[in-house]
């Protein structure tokens, strides 16, 4: 097995959960996400030779990760991050003011705060993967929070 | 609150672990089809001089890059679970259904191929025509072939095909096949390429249309055979075209079963005072036909082949007219009968007459928490030869005074 190879089996092990934990969020039932994660890895490695470097190995596979769970929704032909996809938690009754406080967003905010905090990735690389400036991340998450924290606080459950 | 939203977000993730030989097989499976479109674009120059039989090449479909169905359409497959009688359920990922082609009939009418994907590994597809419509079927695994033969026209009785179309279409699961051939009585070869779907399907689907010249009895198709991208046969399997499956309509037998020597093999007096039967009959060809009627009506049966192998536990859940009736075989010869279990402890022994076994669930049993979970078979010495659980959290498999909304049934109700 060839050194990419190797690092996109490493990631597998390493990120699965996260992989499943976001693009749940998209695709909109477990067993269709985890399909996704399949897809999406396996993507990738039948595709690594195409992978020059650019952007880290971990975005690459996000990049492609995305793309997959939105060709399940099967709203998107390409993905288009700025486009009407709703990224929704997937079990809204284990936290029902959560899921309602991340509806209150528009869906590109809500899909930065999920690849924040389900994806753990940095604000570089959800920029990267999101086709958006650091800044831009940055700010969106701000926002989130800021009105996250106010539809919580309302909720007087911060 | 930055903190605080981390520790919200935390306790909603999931932990599991991945499957990386999974992955693996997909990379695999993807490379196979990538190679096989690339050998069809490379034999595009010798397709002039090539063989009819070898100028075929297998087209492969990116399941996930596939048109997308429509709601009502996704919804119809999300149907097919809705009230599925315990362990047959589907398991179909509906959301995922796609299209795999389109193709035009002599007829002028144009059928749609729709797949989805099962969460156990196979798929479930509908031919559909622009007004909707069209049979549905699920396979949970690949195999070899798995022909599918329907007469969308009319049929007489007597097997005369009065109007069309009349469609072979199925898939195939033989890695190596490019092009499936259907052979006709008479000599005729209708040939075509496979179209294969890339993973999770990953199989080739098929459609003939066939033609009105083999409409009659004797110019009918008898054969599939599958061939590989030189040419070589893979795999042959007999295809043949049966009459509508007849039942007596006064007694619900199978046609086949010779009547004047039936026999009323068991007979249970259920709740509702009207008689459960089981009954029995030769063919003239030597096979076995059962059958159970309710009161006036048929419950439905079948006949035996001839010479096949009997399973050990073998029983099917019948509902109808507010009973509810388990029956089933023919069983091995060493099962004497077979125990029911039910969920609040309760335990009732059927005996089995000739293989055969009949039983009314009691009403006080239909109520969740007192359904029958367990089936044992069990020899005349009491030994346990085989057991199956049964599944209780059903929809529809029990009689109640008050239906309900299925969950996530799409508005349709059923008795819980």
């Amino acid at each position: 097995m060839d050194d990419k190879a190797r690092a996109i089996e490493e990631l597998y092990r390493t990120r699965y959960s996260r992989f499943l934990n976001t693009l749940v969020t998209i695709t909109g039932s477990w067993d269709s996400a985890h399909d996704a994660v399949q897809e999406t890895f396996a993507r990738a490695f039948g595709a690594r030779d195409s992978w020059r470097g650019e952007s880290s190995l971990e975005t690459w596979v996000w990049k492609i990760g995305l793309r997959t769970a939105l060709g399940l929704r099967g709203e998107f032909g390409e993905a288009r991050l700025n486009g009407s996809f709703d990224p929704a938690l997937v079990d809204p009754q284990r936290d029902p003011l959560l899921t309602e406080a991340l509806r209150a967003l528009p869906p590109k905010r809500r899909l930065v705060v999920f690849l924040r905090y389900f994806a753990d990735l940095s604000y570089g690389d959800i920029g990267r993967v999101c086709g958006i400036s650091e800044g831009t991340v940055a700010a969106t998450l701000a926002q989130a929070r800021e009105s996250l924290e106010r539809t919580l606080t309302e909720e007087g459950v911060t | 609150m930055n903190d605080l939203l981390q520790a919200r977000f935390e306790p909603l993730r999931d932990e599991s672990q991945g499957d990386w030989r999974d992955v693996m097989r997909r990379a695999s499976r993807r490379s196979t089809r990538r190679r096989l479109t690339i050998a069809a674009a490379l034999v595009l120059g010798a397709v002039l001089v090539a063989p009819a039989a070898l100028a075929l090449r297998s087209t492969v479909v990116d399941f996930f890059q596939s048109e997308p169905a429509s709601h009502s359409l996704v919804v119809d497959f999300a149907r097919m679970d809705v009230g599925a009688p315990p362990g047959l359920e589907n398991h179909v990922l509906y959301e995922q259904t796609r299209k795999i082609f389109e193709r035009k009939l002599e007829s002028g009418k144009t059928l749609t191929l729709w797949v989805a994907p099962t969460k156990t590994g196979g798929f479930c597809e509908a031919l559909v025509g622009p007004r909707g419509g069209g049979g549905m079927g699920c396979l949970q695994k690949r195999v070899r072939i798995a022909p599918t033969i329907a007469v969308q026209g009319a049929m007489s009785p007597d097997g005369v095909i009065r109007s069309g179309p009349v469609l072979v279409s199925g898939s195939v699961g033989m890695d190596k096949a490019e092009t499936i051939e259907l052979h006709y009585q008479d000599g005729d070869v209708d040939r075509q390429a496979l179209t294969w779907v890339s993973s999770p399907i990953d199989v080739g689907f098929f459609l003939f249309d066939v033609p009105e010249r083999h409409w009659p009895k004797e110019h009918r198709f008898e054969r599939l055979i599958l061939r590989d991208a030189d040419g070589r046969e893979l795999y042959s399997e007999a295809v043949t075209l049966h009459g509508p499956p007849a039942m007596d309509p006064k007694t619900g037998a199978p046609s086949d079963a010779l009547q004047e020597q039936a026999r009323k093999l068991i007979a249970v007096r259920t709740h509702t005072g009207a008689e459960a039967a089981l009954w029995t009959a030769p063919t003239a060809d030597g096979r076995t036909c059962h059958w159970l009627r309710y009161g006036e009506s048929g419950f439905g049966g079948g006949c035996s082949p001839k010479g096949a192998e009997r399973p050990v536990l073998v029983v099917g859940q019948s509902q109808g007219g507010g009973v509810v009736l388990l029956w089933g075989g023919p069983a091995r010869a060493d099962v004497a009968e077979i125990e029911v279990r039910y969920e609040d402890g309760e335990r009732a022994l059927v005996p089995v007459v000739e293989g055969m076994a009949l039983y009314e669930i009691p009403p006080e049993h239909f109520p969740r928490g007192h359904r029958p979970n367990l089936l044992i078979a069990r020899a005349a010495d009491g030994r346990e030869l085989a057991r199956r659980r049964q599944e209780t959290n059903v929809y529809g498999a029990y009689p109640c005074e008050h239906p309900v909304a299925i969950p996530h049934g799409y508005g349709e109700t059923a008795c819980p």
